[in-house]
């Protein structure tokens, strides 16, 4: 399986946002790093197809970004979101399983092991308004992950989580990317140092770089602070 | 099986937000007090009182027995319905209905009565200017209405039937508190991100909002509706629905009981919620902001409230009058003028709701595919 993006651009009133990019990504975690604005939210929705590029394509497999079968296929973290006040955090996932086409069966038990999986379950019955930052964002893990997806895009995963709870989800993506796409975006460096296969720099919505981890050598920070400073 | 669990949780979610709770139970509460108001404005007819003529014909020998009321000093007929005369009041309503104040009423008999309504007809189908078709139409109708009319009690029915002005103006006020957030919310909220991105986040779950939205209306209209029945029926009971619908307006051409009345303005109140509901809903996938849909479906019941049309305007005054609170308020009875479609004429009774159902489909469809266009952070 084959994540394609073919030259695409997003331009906002008077600023790329994405300058045609392109680039395959393929089985395993790639790493996307860039710092504040670089464009790595707008090119993240580029690719789930919440957003529509100015110019060029994304398609995986010939399927469109567009259509419902890409969408069966994808799971999405974003950087932020809101929540359902009058949902509990077990509702929210049975509603979003619903959305995401789950059986009625399938939902609660995906739900119910996806719980366990974020450390959730005493707190899966009560209101999402109640939930703290991490607790939130270990919600949207999980929701990210409820269709089984082929393609897992996480927009800043780690924001909000406590050290440990870090580790865990480090350990996660490490497992899901064997056999899956997945694009990790962050401006913390050290949370791809041991998971990422691939590495994507970005920088005023350009892609400064795109290849292996192992080509970054022992200290990503180095690598990744190297990258930029070439392309000033 | 999907469906059903979002359509549930999309209920849930109507049902369930604070904002739309305490929204109904003000609505139901105001409209309670409303209701209970109305009745202490109103001369007091026990039901035991109106009783006593319940089955007398309207005539020239019941008009005598009202004249002890009646005086008439500088060219107006002052009423003064003492308790020996109680039972009298809603046959004054009646008869001050078609011929006002002006004459003088202590000569007034069943002929001229009769003569006087028919006068008061012709002079406003005349103002209105209505056509041949439209006038032979009416003339049609008027011939079925029997006559003398015959009094029977019904003031259960006929404040029922008053009172869907006031039930159209709450059920759009809801309408625009509790369903602008339908589509709108979710991006507030930061929740289109989510949604737009799952397998029945398009095209599936904007119908299902829908269906959700028009489930809530129905659901809060019929609310609104019991709000009134019940304390209406508790005070006067439902007795009248059979009788002549000449008995609440009497300057009405329609040879219908007041209970088929109360029927078409139930149909049209239910179908008003929904046109409401449907218009709510397409505001909010259109503007993507909660508080503008709130704020401009709020301005246009202010402009419902105080803007006519003058008759002028024909055309538009005809259109204006379409309106669900047009149509559920007086201006029904008093406004002849009718709809010409394919040949035929029809009643603003007849051509509303299907006016309403053709807005709703429209908006379904123009709203279904603004959704599917739907970014995020454009």
């Amino acid at each position: 399986m084959e994540l394609v993006a073919d030259r695409i651009t997003k331009q906002y009133k008077n600023k790329i946002a994405v300058d045609r990019m392109s680039f395959t990504l393929t089985k395993g975690v790639t790493g996307l790093l860039g710092a504040n604005g670089a464009g790595k939210t707008t090119l993240m929705r580029l690719l789930c197809g919440i957003l529509v590029p100015d110019s060029g394509t994304v398609s995986c497999d010939g399927m469109s970004v567009g259509t419902e079968e890409y969408r069966d296929i994808l799971g999405y973290l974003p950087q932020d979101f809101g929540y359902y006040p009058e949902f509990s955090g077990k509702d929210f996932l049975l509603y979003m399983s619903a959305v995401k086409g789950l059986t009625k069966k399938d939902a609660m038990r995906k739900t119910k092991e996806l719980i366990e999986l974020v450390g959730l379950e005493d707190a899966a019955g009560k209101k999402v308004r109640t939930y703290s930052g991490g607790m939130k964002q270990r919600l949207g893990i999980a929701q990210a992950l409820l269709n089984d997806p082929k393609i897992l895009i996480m927009d800043e995963p780690t924001a909000g989580l406590d050290p440990q709870e870090r580790i865990r989800f480090r350990e996660l993506i490490a497992n899901i990317g064997q056999e899956r796409i997945v694009l990790l975006s962050t401006h913390i460096v050290s949370d791809l140092e041991h998971i990422a296969d691939r590495l994507m720099i970005m920088k005023d919505g350009q892609l400064l770089w795109n290849g292996s981890r192992s080509a970054g050598g022992e200290d990503l920070e180095v690598f990744y602070i190297s990258v930029i400073d070439e392309k000033r | 099986m999907a469906l059903g669990t979002m359509y549930l949780y999309e209920l849930k979610k109507l049902f369930f937000a604070k904002v739309n709770l305490i929204a109904l139970a003000g609505a139901v509460i105001m409209i309670v007090i409303l209701v209970i108001s109305s009745t202490s404005e109103l001369r007091p007819v026990s039901r035991e009182a109106a009783k006593e003529l319940d089955g007398r014909t309207i005539d020239g020998q019941l008009i005598e027995e009202l004249k002890p009321t009646m005086r008439y000093e500088n060219g107006t007929t002052t009423v003064e319905i003492n308790a020996d005369y109680e039972e009298y009041a809603p046959i004054m309503d009646v008869i001050t209905s078609v011929t006002g104040y002006d004459s003088d009423l202590t000569q007034l008999t069943e002929e001229n009565f009769y003569h006087l309504r028919e006068q008061e007809l012709s002079q406003r189908i005349e103002k209105q200017r209505l056509s041949e078709a439209e006038k032979e139409f009416w003339y049609t109708k008027e011939a079925q209405v029997p006559k003398p009319f015959v009094y029977h009690y019904h003031s259960g029915p006929a404040n029922i039937l008053k009172s869907f002005q006031a039930l159209g103006f709450f059920i759009l006020l809801l309408s625009a508190v509790g369903l602008s957030g339908v589509y709108a919310r979710e991006t507030a909220d930061n929740m289109n991100q989510l949604l737009l991105c799952s397998r029945y986040g398009k095209k599936a779950l904007y119908l299902i909002k829908y269906a959700a939205g028009l489930t809530w209306i129905m659901v809060v209209a019929l609310f609104m509706a019991l709000a009134v029945f019940i304390p209406f029926s508790i005070i006067y009971g439902m007795e009248g629905m059979g009788e002549m619908l000449q008995l609440v307006k009497p300057l009405s051409m329609l040879p219908y009981t007041i209970g088929e009345m109360l029927g078409i303005y139930i149909g049209i109140y239910l179908l008003a919620a929904l046109l409401f509901a449907a218009v709510t809903m397409l505001l909010s996938v259109i503007t993507q902001n909660q508080l503008a849909v709130t704020c401009g479906l709020l301005g246009y019941l202010l402009i419902d409230l105080f803007v006519e049309i003058p008759e002028k305007f024909g055309m538009l005054q005809k259109i204006w009058l379409l309106r669900p609170n047009a149509v559920m308020m007086n201006t029904g009875f008093s406004n002849y003028r009718l709809i010409h479609c394919a040949g035929r004429l029809f009643l603003n009774y007849q051509a509303a709701p299907i006016i309403y159902a053709l807005i709703c489909i429209i908006a379904l469809l123009v709203g279904n595919r603004k959704y599917r266009r739907l970014q995020v952070g454009n």
